[in-house]
């Protein structure tokens, strides 16, 4: 009986079942639209990694001494090493492997072929044993030689290749050509594709192509069914030495899938952020409208009492009512989160982010956490309404006249106090925040971040008081309803007349529904502004900062995540143009007290790789975890030539001092956290194991594209493995531009995807990167908004019903239908404009303290995107007034004798 | 608010068939569904409201009379018949300007819900006239306000009134655009007898000293009695008419139409 009531009950209120359960919907929707993006990138990113490492028992490989796996960045094998291994008892087969990112064919037409989805181009060896390395040749002949090369089947189908024609290829020693002798496939002897474009050369061919000639990057053993896989692993231990380690297949696989999975899990923790926000929002709009909902059905409650229905039925009814809701926008919104989720993908194919694309994955997870978002928030909306609807006197429910209520006077001081004192907490917990010295209390938030990161309490301090004055303002919002309406939009409703006047007038008939309704759009709106406003002042900052320090004329970069061949710096410097700076990047560990350092630790500082040590390593990790070392990155840059282009503003120390083996640059912020002055030295070791005591030679304030650290070219070269560039910065000499764009032209044409930008483009594109950041949250933001027009249009939808009999009265006395549309419009408007008006004011409030709290370096000064602000504004307002078409229209389509007739 | 006003003047004009009357039926008749579930509303209702007259409508829950007058009035439109009021013959305009006819030429009383609870008193009374983004007569108004009586409360939300205030208010509403009728929907069905008593005075007093014309549909003998005419509706049709009536001799003309 309940259930039919229910059922009746919703279809006689189509419209308000729609709205109400759209909104849900769309909560439900940004909850699964970030699930599913996230879930596929993970799929995508899963598939690459997946079973690279099958059919292989053990790895050999350069041990990384921090940091997180990465094969072209560690130490590789040195060839005597796997004679050593294949001798082992049990080894059946060892094979050294090769595989280097970066590695770029251009096809018979010209271009350069990259991954469809975003996957890596890699160069593989290919070594004698098929299952070793993973390779099955699909036609043609293996490569091998110094000219022959292999490619994949997809790259193959999709590209212009022909087997026995000469391509050129780009590799991390420069470009080569090659002829094309074989196709084959990786991973399984039928897998399609793993998301890769894969170049294959024997295996020294690949050696010296891709920069080791006489190493591997790693060995892939196999052990004899019948000996003991223990056994094995612990003697090949026996021939390494710190720098080397044997770890499982099952060990590589995961550590591979850790990476993807981490990059995933951020990104989703990112997106659970903002649905978590929408779903806030959304719940704030549910209950509004339960609330209103309810209130109109009182009578009906009440009749239904005097006729016999006990308050559990009462209450039984409403909650039904709310599942019923809850379970269409579960289902509307699973459906809707999927759209969204293939809206992101293209957005994101659209603005060329490089983030792999791939099917859609709706993980039972997803759907799961969609069925408890819909419903819990519905569910836990109704449960006021619900107690309320139950609680109430049969007789005094047949009485009450709903329309325009007033808080209560004990309620209103309760709430007065409750807000007062989260504000208070608020803010102070801003102040708190923004001028508390953290920096000895830091790792009692989180032992793991090295103990000088005073950022991440500061900003738990700054959201805790962020979310607390949010909260006040929503507690408080219906007692400044009235006073800001008349001061906000009064002047503008003059101007509109009489209509205008009702308007305002009707909007601060209710102030708590009011407030209800514009809460949800000051939230969105103060996010967004906050975003925005942040974010410009970032980007302000740092391209101020960039451009300042840079005095390059122009910038040759790449969107590939392998870099630019250091070749191409080469290449450039022999055109004569000007002076050319390449700068690199790397990961390197810091021990600020050598002295210290050395006592406790008695590492040999480099051993040679043949020497038979053990790795008994427990003992020293142990020691090691205590120890200030920090993981910082680098730049590795030519430093003599640094000045030519780039002003990295010396406030301390001299660059003439710079001893290219031994010295370190560090940047002053850097310096100042770690308390380190000039002459101070400092133990540097690289993922390759190196380790080298370094000397600060100079401090520098400027910051550009370069990290806090410097240090030279020439040593990294020598003691560290990786070696492409991240960006290449060229001051060119006093010569004829025709003649540099020609040499540009030239060099840039051997080497496929890299781009070449003067100083106009790159601040462009390093603009257009923060636009990319704020495009992203922006989407999210945007399911908020959306919800809060729903709840607009949701309470007019309502309030008009309330006021059925009136809007009858003021037809029949001389109403036009476009005076009450308008007057319909411009309350919508009103209510719109408080909560927009708020939500971008407390967005600027908020904005100025995160501006003032990120480090200077970062922001420098507040930038207020003022376009960008108005266009949201401007944007809010109609919407608004597309949203209240159709209740507006149905307004002035009611009967005018019937709508008295309802009074 | 210039081109409400044009639409209003081109309104169609053609005679009133019964000059001198400030609204009229002619064979109007209003028929709601068809075939065997067809209800006749009005049925070919032949009525003439005289100018500075206060008439009532009486008949039977059901008999049509407020049909009849939201059809007269415009808020509702006939099957088939004219209705004039003036020399405007409604039928043949459109809703919108209907709606103008409404503003600017009639008047309205109801039973409830007469005043919008966002205004004042004052603004209340003003209500065509804002809507029509005019001024208006503003000596007349001042004289309709000061009968009302309400005085200091002007300035008052109508939930600040009493019952009978506000009606007062509403009379005063229908007054302030001096409209060609006035109609009113029992509206006095919500008040005490005495309170009723003084509403239905002041309206006859709008009727004798500023020569307005009013129509009134009510069931109830006592306040038709203070009309200078009252029709009786049955069925939709036109049963009976009474000129000067009393409480007696209403009470006998509807004892004769049960009959």
């Amino acid at each position: 009986m309940v259930l039919y009531l229910t059922l009746r009950a919703l279809l006689e209120r189509k419209t308000k079942f729609f709205l109400t359960a759209g909104a849900v919907a769309i909560s439900v929707a940004s909850v699964v639209t970030s699930f599913v993006t996230v879930d596929s990138l993970r799929s995508v990113l899963g598939d690459l990694a997946v079973d690279v490492y099958k059919d292989r028992d053990f790895i050999v490989r350069g041990a990384l001494p921090f940091g997180e796996i990465g094969e072209e960045t560690a130490r590789s094998v040195p060839e005597q090493l796997l004679e050593s291994v294949r001798k082992v008892h049990g080894v059946e087969k060892a094979e050294g492997t090769f595989s280097v990112g970066g590695v770029i064919p251009t096809d018979g037409s010209g271009e350069s072929v990259t991954s469809q989805i975003g996957g890596p181009n890699v160069g593989l060896g290919w070594t004698v044993d098929e299952s070793l390395s993973q390779l099955y040749l699909t036609d043609g002949v293996r490569p091998s030689g110094i000219s022959e090369f292999a490619i994949d089947i997809i790259s193959f189908q999709e590209y212009d290749f022909m087997l026995g024609h000469e391509y050129k290829l780009v590799t991390p020693t420069g470009p080569r050509t090659f002829t094309l002798t074989g196709i084959m496939q990786f991973g399984y002897p039928d897998n399609a594709g793993v998301g890769s474009v894969i170049s294959v050369f024997d295996t020294s061919t690949a050696a010296e192509v891709l920069g080791y000639p006489g190493q591997f990057n790693q060995i892939s053993v196999r052990v004899k069914p019948n000996a003991d896989p223990d056994t094995v692993q612990n003697q090949i231990a026996q021939l390494l030495n710190d720098n080397f380690e044997v770890i499982t297949a099952e060990t590589a696989t995961e550590e591979y899938n850790d990476v993807f999975a981490g990059i995933a899990q951020l990104l989703q923790n990112y997106s659970l952020v903002f649905a978590f926000m929408v779903l806030v929002v959304s719940t704030f709009i549910v209950a509004n409208t339960f609330n209103i909902l309810l209130d109109q059905r009182m009578r009906g409650f009440s009749l239904l009492r005097c006729i016999g229905a006990s308050p559990r039925q009462i209450k039984k009814l409403v909650l039904v009512e709310a599942a019923v809701i809850g379970l269409s926008a579960v289902v509307v919104g699973v459906g809707l989160g999927m759209l969204g989720a293939l809206g992101l993908r293209s957005l994101f194919s659209a603005l060329d982010t490089s983030i792999p694309e791939g099917p859609l994955s709706l993980q039972p997870r997803t759907l799961f956490w969609a069925a408890c978002t819909g419903i819990a928030c519905t569910l836990i909306s109704s449960l006021i309404p619900a107690i309320r609807a139950s609680r109430m006197s049969p007789i005094a429910g047949l009485h009450s006249h709903h329309g325009d209520t007033t808080i209560k006077q004990h309620r209103k001081k309760k709430r007065m106090l409750l807000s007062t004192s989260l504000a208070v907490i608020g803010l102070s917990s801003t102040l708190f925040g923004l001028f508390f010295d953290f920096g000895p209390i830091a790792p009692l938030f989180d032992p793991d971040t090295d103990q000088f990161d005073t950022i991440t309490p500061q900003m738990a301090f700054l959201g805790v008081g962020a979310i607390l004055v949010v909260m006040a303002v929503t507690l408080l919002s219906p007692f400044v309803v009235r006073v800001l309406l008349s001061r906000l939009v009064h002047p503008i409703t003059e101007l509109l007349g009489f209509t205008g006047e009702l308007a305002r007038k009707n909007a601060v008939r209710n102030p708590q529904r009011t407030a209800a309704t514009a809460t949800p759009l000051t939230m969105g709106l103060a996010l967004i502004t906050l975003v925005a406003v942040v974010g410009d002042s970032l980007k302000v900052s740092f391209t101020e900062q960039t451009l300042g320090a840079v005095e390059a004329d122009f910038f040759v970069t790449t969107d590939l995540f392998s870099g630019i061949p250091e070749t191409l710096a080469d290449d450039l410097q022999a055109e004569n143009i000007g002076n050319v700076v390449a700068f690199g990047s790397d990961r390197i560990q810091i021990l600020q007290d050598p002295q210290i350092h050395k006592k406790i630790h008695k590492k040999g500082a480099d051993t040679q790789p043949a020497e038979p040590i053990g790795r008994s390593s427990a003992a020293d990790e142990d020691t090691a975890s205590s120890e200030p070392e920090i993981e910082v990155s680098v730049t590795v840059v030519d430093v003599s030539n640094l000045q030519a282009v780039a002003d990295i503003g010396i406030s301390a120390g001299d660059l003439d001092n710079f001893d290219p083996d031994s010295s370190i640059l560090v940047y002053d912020n850097a310096a100042g956290r770690l308390g380190m002055t000039v002459g101070d030295n400092i133990e540097v070791t690289f993922l390759t194991g190196d380790t080298q005591v370094m000397n600060v030679a100079a401090i520098y304030n400027h910051r550009a594209f370069w990290n806090e650290w410097i240090i030279d070219q020439s040593l990294h070269d020598r003691v560290a493995t990786k070696a492409s560039d991240d960006i290449i910065s060229v001051k060119v000499s006093d010569i004829d531009l025709a003649e540099v764009e020609t040499a540009f032209e030239d060099v840039l044409a051997l080497y496929p995807e890299t781009k070449l930008e003067d100083r106009q483009e790159f601040q462009e594109t390093t603009e257009s990167r923060f636009g990319l950041l704020t495009t992203f949250i922006y989407v999210f933001l945007c399911f908020s908004l959306l919800i809060a027009f729903m709840g607009i249009a949701n309470t007019l939808t309502s309030s008009i019903l309330e006021r059925t009999s009136e809007i009858g009265l003021l037809r029949a006395v001389g109403m036009a239908k476009e005076q009450l549309r308008k007057t319909i419009r411009w309350e919508a408007a009103s209510i719109a404009w408080y909560g927009a008006s708020m939500g971008v004011a407390l967005g600027l409030i908020f904005a100025m303290v995160a501006v003032l709290a990120i480090p200077d370096d970062l922001a420098s000064r507040l930038s207020i995107p003022i376009f960008q602000i108005t266009a949201i504004l401007v944007n809010t307002m109609v919407f608004t007034l597309v949203t209240v078409l159709i209740p507006s229209y149905r307004a002035s389509r009611m009967e005018v004798f019937r709508a008295i007739a309802d009074g | 608010m210039k081109k409400l006003v044009k639409d209003t003047e081109k309104r169609n004009d053609s005679p009133n068939p019964y000059a001198d009357s400030a609204a009229c039926a002619v064979s109007a008749s209003k028929i709601y569904g068809s075939g065997e579930t067809e209800v006749r509303a009005l049925d070919e209702i032949e009525v003439a409201f005289p100018k500075a007259q206060f008439t009532a409508i009486m008949g039977p829950s059901g008999s049509g009379k407020s049909t009849l007058m939201h059809c007269m009035a415009g808020l509702d439109t006939l099957t088939s018949g004219q209705v004039f009021i003036g020399d405007t013959d409604l039928t043949k305009l459109g809703e919108r300007a209907r709606t103008l006819m409404r503003r600017d030429h009639v008047g309205f009383i109801f039973q409830a819900y007469n005043l919008v609870p966002t205004l004042t008193a004052e603004e209340n009374i003003k209500l065509p006239l804002a809507l029509a983004g005019s001024q208006g007569d503003v000596d007349w108004i001042d004289e309709v306000i000061a009968t009302t009586g309400l005085g200091d409360r002007l300035k008052h939300r109508p939930n600040e009134l009493s019952g009978g205030q506000q009606q007062r208010v509403a009379v005063a509403r229908a007054l302030a655009s001096r409209p060609a009728i006035i109609f009113g929907d029992e509206p006095t069905g919500n008040l005490d007898t005495n309170t009723g008593a003084d509403l239905l005075s002041f309206m006859k007093t709008t009727v004798a000293e500023m020569g307005q014309t009013i129509v009134m549909v009510t069931h109830d003998p006592i306040s038709a009695s203070y009309a200078d005419r009252v029709v009786f509706l049955v069925d939709g049709k036109i049963e009976d008419r009474l000129n000067d009536p009393t409480h007696q001799t209403i009470q006998n003309a509807i004892a004769e139409l049960r009959t």
